[in-house]
């Protein structure tokens, strides 16, 4: 059994004293941070100045927050109601694709209640592809969302001397690139919200293929929970494509 | 048609330079004040029940239930007739959505809870 401190492959940043700076937090806050800064940065540069944006901007922080929780708490439901000090359980995970589609849902739900019309897709997309390849390298160092056991040069050893897949790194690597793509297309000019959808099919279908060499728990014939999320959000983000296509096949 | 707009316009001007003419009384802001600490209280106070069900995951599902809409009621004060309380309200929710839910992790590990 590998001890936690030896685990990851910096999992503390530093120590003040005997107060010990943890990479994940630190690298999650400036994740939000560079997010928020770049967000805010891209409504000056647009030339928006629309309470709006604010309040898309807070539905898809508090949406994602929640969202990123709620798939694991119906995952490891029975677990978590069976052990009377499993609260940590809860605020430790989190998954990036449950965050994803909850904050999409919330934006959506809160453009339909308030009659919001504005689309920032094309603002939001760039800084929460920023975010995610930050928050990755949190998840390197800590060495949480790893890859399978591996033979390949560039394996990671991240504490109980077997070689795995960088997975976080592979990401990191689509987050860059992802984020490179969409501010040439933005150049080039786009339709309303469109960056955001382009960026939400890349990278769920990305993250179904990586969870092939990521180690997860097989829930369904050979798809793992995290999947099953992407195949779901994948199919509410297409929605409208998908409908139009079977409306037209019905006609 | 341009030169009648002008001319309700200036009608408008003139009633409210009119010294008969009353415009509403000023709305004291205390009661949006109270209002909104009032609520945030209250939802802080719920929180902290919630935490005696005992079991994780029915707290944890309470606790995003009350978060969300407490988001959403504070945009629906700002936006509509209570800006004041529904600031207030908000002050009180990215606080808590921020440390509870995305940095709870640095609670547990440094043994706090």
């Amino acid at each position: 059994m590998v001890n936690n401190d030896e685990w990851g492959l910096r999992p503390v940043l530093f120590k003040i004293g005997d107060f010990p700076i943890e990479a994940y937090p630190v690298m999650l806050f400036l994740a939000l941070l560079s997010g928020i800064v770049i967000y805010v940065w891209q409504l000056k540069k647009d030339g928006i100045k629309n309470s709006n944006a604010f309040y898309i901007a807070l539905f898809g922080i508090v949406g994602g927050t929640i969202g990123a929780k709620l798939p694991l708490i119906f995952m490891y439901w029975n677990e978590l109601n069976s052990n009377s000090n499993s609260l940590n359980a809860v605020l430790q995970g989190r998954t990036i694709v449950g965050g994803l589609i909850g904050g999409t849902v919330s934006i959506l739900i809160a453009k339909r209640i308030f009659n919001i019309k504005e689309r920032m897709g094309n603002q939001l997309a760039i800084p929460i592809t920023v975010a995610m390849a930050i928050g990755r390298v949190g998840c390197l160092l800590r060495g949480c969302c790893y890859g399978k056991q591996t033979q390949i040069v560039w394996g990671i050893d991240f504490g109980d001397h077997i070689l795995r897949h960088p997975t976080q790194i592979y990401e990191i690597i689509f987050d860059i690139s992802m984020a490179i793509y969409l501010s040439i297309r933005k150049r080039k000019g786009v339709k309303p919200g469109q960056l955001y959808s382009i960026f939400l099919n890349g990278y769920l279908s990305f993250r179904f293929f990586l969870e092939f060499i990521r180690v997860e728990k097989v829930s369904f014939i050979i798809f793992t929970d995290f999947q099953i999320l992407c195949i779901v959000g994948l199919l509410f983000i297409n929605r409208k494509y998908l409908l139009s296509i079977f409306m037209r096949r019905e006609v | 048609m341009s030169n009648n707009n002008n001319n309700e316009s200036e009608q408008d001007y003139l009633n409210k330079q009119d010294p008969n003419f009353n415009p509403p009384p000023k709305k004291s802001p205390w009661g949006d004040i109270f209002l909104g600490l009032g609520l945030s209280c209250l939802l802080i106070i719920a929180l902290v029940a919630t935490l005696y069900i005992g079991k994780a995951g029915a707290v944890s599902i309470i606790v995003f239930i009350l978060i969300l809409s407490s988001t959403f009621l504070s945009v629906r004060f700002i936006r509509r007739k209570r800006p004041i309380a529904g600031k207030i309200i908000l002050a009180t929710v990215i606080p808590l959505t921020l440390l509870l839910l995305l940095f709870g992790a640095c609670f547990v590990s440094l043994g706090i809870l």
